[in-house]
């Protein structure tokens, strides 16, 4: 069968322009995957390294530069919006921030009709609403919530709102672009464990975005790292969280605070970051403490560890687990 | 519809804190029955013809007073309120549809049509609106569409400009990025999610250029280019009273009285709009 | 540890309401911190239970109205604060107690340069000269990591990184030498790397300044791996508070245990236990214990009595009235 997204040597220029001055961003710089049925594929990065950009382009809010995406087998870069219509009703996607990806003046009832209507799945009015209740209940809202705008929900109700409409077309794939990042923990768990559950029940297959690598742990198979929109990294998620190749990385492992006391991860990081830099080399040199004279001369391929665990990176980690200590 | 109503209950409540606003919309709650109920209201026939009693100050019969035909000014005061009101109200309405249509439009679609009905919009801006009102009804006739054309054309780049700001700001929003991921079309997003979300500033707009639109209107009948008499209004009769101005004062002070009320009624309704629903602008 | 140590800031029996459109918002009710000379105490708690407008009253930062601070005394070396004048207010804040935000955007003027900024703030607190001024703040900048801080000095707030941005914020309280160091979600718009670059900053600092820091967030790692006791606030009270180790390791409250289960963590995956519902509307709070509606435990009396908050271990205090039974 075919991978249901297969993304190759994707890339994303932003012309900006402010006063006349016209500057160019790239985003997204030759990045390839492909994500598996019934697998959910994690990204991670800081803010800035091209996370959503890589979202959108796959789901078509954005086109790419260059390079080509294919879904379920078929090349969709170049179809105008007409065409790749029937393959948004395959592939959805999930914002952010729920406060912002509604309508703040439509119902529930309203928001969750129109990909019905959009996309011809019903027409009728009264079998729309039984859809909608149908759905609402598996995301956990009932049917009094029907009627209600959004700006009467808390974040999480809200995010599960959100989430019914990515449903409501039945698709196979869902890239889910930080879509616990603007809730509060407890809340955050509640998405979660929903997330997983919807997965199991409808057979989705999930990109999910995020800069939190607990979540990632929790919710992924395999996972890529970002930094400066490329790849840096991509591996099982075992084999990433135990043994890191990438000083990236391990540096974000090192950089979340543990809740637990006793697991303390001490780090001077007062005078760490250096000033190397260079034109030609590693994109990640000036905060790499690892650095070899080649690393200032030549931009690091992607390269295979083993069969499923890829690295960019001229002198990567081999010391089994950064969390050894911990036991 | 129940959110429209919670806003409008939020904006309401802003609304009765302040107290210029409460007089404006009474005041012009006044003038709307007034224009309604104007047969009942009216003592007389706003051109019933009584020439005895030509230029009679107030009195019991006459409150406000006849004018130089023997009209009793009351009735032709309660009478051109209908007048002034619905040609005013006609003429905001039209630029308003049309004004928020051509914005939305340069502001959706952006590009080279933003470019072209933006640049017209910015000619008609720079001519003064009553001039541009003056020459349209003197080249078409003083006939009352043509006041409404004259009126409205002059106010549409105002409701274009709000409309397309309104609409840039809806756009960039995330919401319409959502609705495309639904296989929403363009015109289905400008439509269903960016104009009516850029409903709001154009009312308070609609409020404020009412009150230059009964300028205009009362304006033009002050140069004789407005309603043509006998029809009672405002502007019309104030050129009328002008001559007898020294013999008889209340011919022209009640209609002009009329003018300024209204024009202030709808003025504090708009300031007070604005404030109710631009918080922050109360700090300054 | 700090046992011994004075007594720097107390925020007594403190409860502060919000006069809006919709009602009244109860938004902290009776909370009682202190704070020690040289420790670092963490405020935890989800958005909205009112943890920065408890330190907004510590400096009385909050307009009134709409505010009312209805009871309470904020005492700063015996002195309260909440009735001093509003000049010895000016001397104290950004003096003696400094605060930095989340957003340092906010408190960042952005037509003036850093350096004017930060040299204007340090001759009016420090009384010294621009000379003077200014060699204090490359001294400042140079301290928190800033290695370039004469190219800082000479920038805008605009043309810094976020990170950048925060450690300016924090040299600017440094440089004024203040007592105690307010930080309200400090690193929370930041990315993780950063975040723990800034926290070592604040660490590191209040060693060798002995500062006492005040830390607000809604993260527990960061209080786990950073302070030395812990207050965890819901809905407007404090539920439990105590040494990070009893409080993260051996919680009492309900929510705090709830709230320690519903992190996912980067080094052991395990079910996320999430706690059911959301946060309730201080407008109209439940009665009796605010968190009832979504506690297991809850009974009877839960919804009609508020618990007190009780020194359930040396040191550790807990308000609910079923600790005993939910004990580890
Ligand atoms: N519409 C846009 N125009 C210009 N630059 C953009 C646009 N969208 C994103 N960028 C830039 O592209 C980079 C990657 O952004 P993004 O994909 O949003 O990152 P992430 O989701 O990982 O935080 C950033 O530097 C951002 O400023
Ligand atoms: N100016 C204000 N007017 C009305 N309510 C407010 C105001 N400031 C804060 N609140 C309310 O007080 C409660 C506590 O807010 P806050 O201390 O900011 O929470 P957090 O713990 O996230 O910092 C919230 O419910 C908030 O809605
Ligand atoms: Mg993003
Ligand atoms: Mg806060």
């Amino acid at each position: 069968m075919n991978p249901i997204v297969q993304v190759e040597d994707l890339k994303k220029v932003f012309r900006t322009q402010n006063f006349g001055r016209v500057s160019k961003i790239t985003a997204v710089e030759g990045v390839s995957f492909t994500i598996q049925r019934g697998e959910t594929l994690g990204l991670i990065g800081e803010s800035g390294s091209g996370k959503t950009t890589v979202g959108r382009m796959i789901v078509k809010l954005l086109n790419p530069s260059s390079g080509h995406i294919k879904l379920d087998g078929h090349d969709v870069t170049h179809l105008n919006e007409k065409a790749f219509k029937p393959f948004r009703k395959r592939f959805q996607i999930v914002f952010q921030d729920p406060y912002s990806s509604l309508n703040p003046r439509m119902t529930v009832l309203q928001l969750l009709s129109r990909p019905l209507s959009v996309f011809g799945i019903e027409k009728d009015r009264k079998k729309q609403r039984m859809k909608v209740i149908e759905v609402l209940h598996d995301v956990g809202l009932h049917e009094e919530h029907l009627n209600r705008y959004p700006h009467e929900f808390s974040g999480g109700q809200r995010q599960r709102v959100a989430v019914a409409r990515a449903l409501m077309t039945k698709p196979e794939f869902i890239v889910l672009d930080e879509p616990t990042s603007a809730l509060d923990v407890s809340v955050q768990a509640q998405i979660l464990n929903l997330l997983r559950q919807l997965k199991a029940a409808h057979n989705l297959t999930y990109l999910f975005i995020s800069h939190d690598l607990g979540v990632i742990h929790y919710m992924c198979d395999r996972v890529l790292v970002m930094y400066m929109g490329e790849i840096v990294e991509s591996a099982p998620t075992e084999e990433l969280f135990t043994s890191p190749a990438h000083p990236y990385t391990r540096f974000l492992m090192e950089s979340i605070p543990d809740p637990d006391p006793e697991l303390t991860n001490e780090i001077d990081y007062v005078n760490k970051v250096k000033a190397l830099q260079s034109t030609y080399g590693c994109n990640f040199l000036s905060r790499c403490d690892r650095a070899l004279p080649n690393c200032f001369d030549r931009h690091p391929e992607l390269v295979k560890l083993s069969s499923n665990h890829l690295v960019r990176c001229h002198n990567p980690l081999k010391e089994a687990s950064v969390w050894k200590r911990d036991g | 519809m129940k959110n429209w109503f919670c806003s409008v209950r939020i904006i309401y409540r802003r609304l009765r804190k302040n107290r210029l606003a409460v007089v404006g919309f009474w005041i012009i709650v006044a003038f709307i029955f007034t224009a309604l109920f104007a047969p009942w209201i009216a003592p007389y026939d706003p051109s019933e013809q009584d020439l005895l009693a030509s230029l009679e100050g107030p009195s019991v019969a006459h409150p406000m007073g006849v004018d130089f035909f023997g009209r009793d000014i009351l009735s032709r005061v309660i009478w051109g309120t209908r007048v002034s009101l619905t040609i005013a109200l006609m003429a905001v309405a039209i630029s308003a549809i049309v004004g928020a249509l051509l914005g939305s439009l340069a502001g959706f679609y952006g590009g080279i049509l933003d470019e072209v009905i933006m640049r017209i919009m910015d000619v008609f801006l720079a001519i003064p609106s009553i001039l541009l009102a003056i020459a349209i009804v003197a080249a078409l006739g003083p006939r009352t569409s043509n006041l409404v054309f004259a009126v409205s054309l002059s106010t549409i780049p105002e409701f274009a400009r709000i409309a397309r700001s309104a609409v840039l700001v809806e756009r960039s929003k995330e919401y319409i990025e959502a609705a495309r991921a639904i296989g929403e079309s363009r015109l289905s997003m400008l439509f269903r999610y960016a104009l009516p979300n850029s409903l709001i500033p154009m009312v308070v707009q609609a409020s404020l250029r009412m009150a230059t639109a009964i300028l205009s209107v009362s304006g033009l009948g002050f140069l004789g280019l407005g309603v043509q008499p006998p029809t009672p209004e405002w502007g019309t009769d104030l050129s009328l009273a002008r001559t007898y101005l020294e013999i008889a004062p209340h011919a022209g002070i009640f209609p002009g009285i009329a003018i300024f009320l209204s024009v202030i009624g709808f003025n504090f309704l708009g300031d007070g709009l604005n404030e109710a629903l631009n918080p922050r602008l109360k700090d300054r | 540890m700090s046992s011994v140590s004075a007594k720097v800031l107390e925020i007594k029996d403190l409860q502060v309401r919000f006069d809006t459109e919709d009602g009244v918002v109860k938004a902290v009710e009776d909370v009682n911190l202190d704070l020690f000379s040289g420790e670092m105490l963490g405020v935890v708690g989800e958005t909205g239970c009112g943890k920065s407008v408890t330190l907004q009253s510590v400096l009385r930062l909050l307009p009134t109205p709409p505010t009312r601070i209805t009871r309470g005394q904020i005492l700063f070396h015996g002195e309260n604060l909440l009735d001093v004048s509003e000049e010895r207010m000016n001397e104290i804040r950004g003096g003696k107690i400094a605060m930095i935000f989340q957003e340092p955007m906010t408190s960042l003027n952005p037509v003036f340069t850093i350096g004017e900024q930060m040299r204007d703030v340090i001759e009016q607190h420090r009384r010294v000269g621009k000379r003077k001024a200014n060699s204090i703040a490359i001294r400042a900048l140079i301290e928190v990591g800033l290695e370039d801080a004469e190219v800082v000095l000479s920038k805008y707030p605009h043309e810094l990184s976020g990170g950048q941005r925060q450690r300016v914020m924090i040299a600017m309280a440094l440089s004024c030498q203040p007592e105690i160091l307010i930080a309200d979600e400090p690193t929370t718009a930041l990315d993780v790397s950063i975040q723990a670059q800034i926290l070592a900053i604040i660490k590191h600092l209040r060693q060798t300044h002995n500062m006492s820091v005040l830390l607000v967030t809604h993260n527990l790692g960061v209080v786990a791996q950073t302070c030395d006791r812990v207050a965890v606030m819901y809905a407007g009270y404090v539920v439990e508070k105590g040494e990070k180790f009893g409080v993260l390791k051996a919680p009492l409250h309900p929510y705090t245990r709830g709230l320690l289960e519903s992190i996912p963590r980067s080094r052991k995956v395990r079910e996320l236990r999430s706690i059911p519902g959301s946060v309730p509307n201080l407008i109209d709070p439940p009665e009796g214990c605010r968190f009832h509606p979504r506690c297991s435990f809850a009974t009877e009396v839960c919804k009609r009595e508020v618990p007190i908050l009780e020194e359930a271990k040396p040191g550790h205090f807990v308000a609910c009235h079923h600790w005993r039974r939910l004990g580890y």
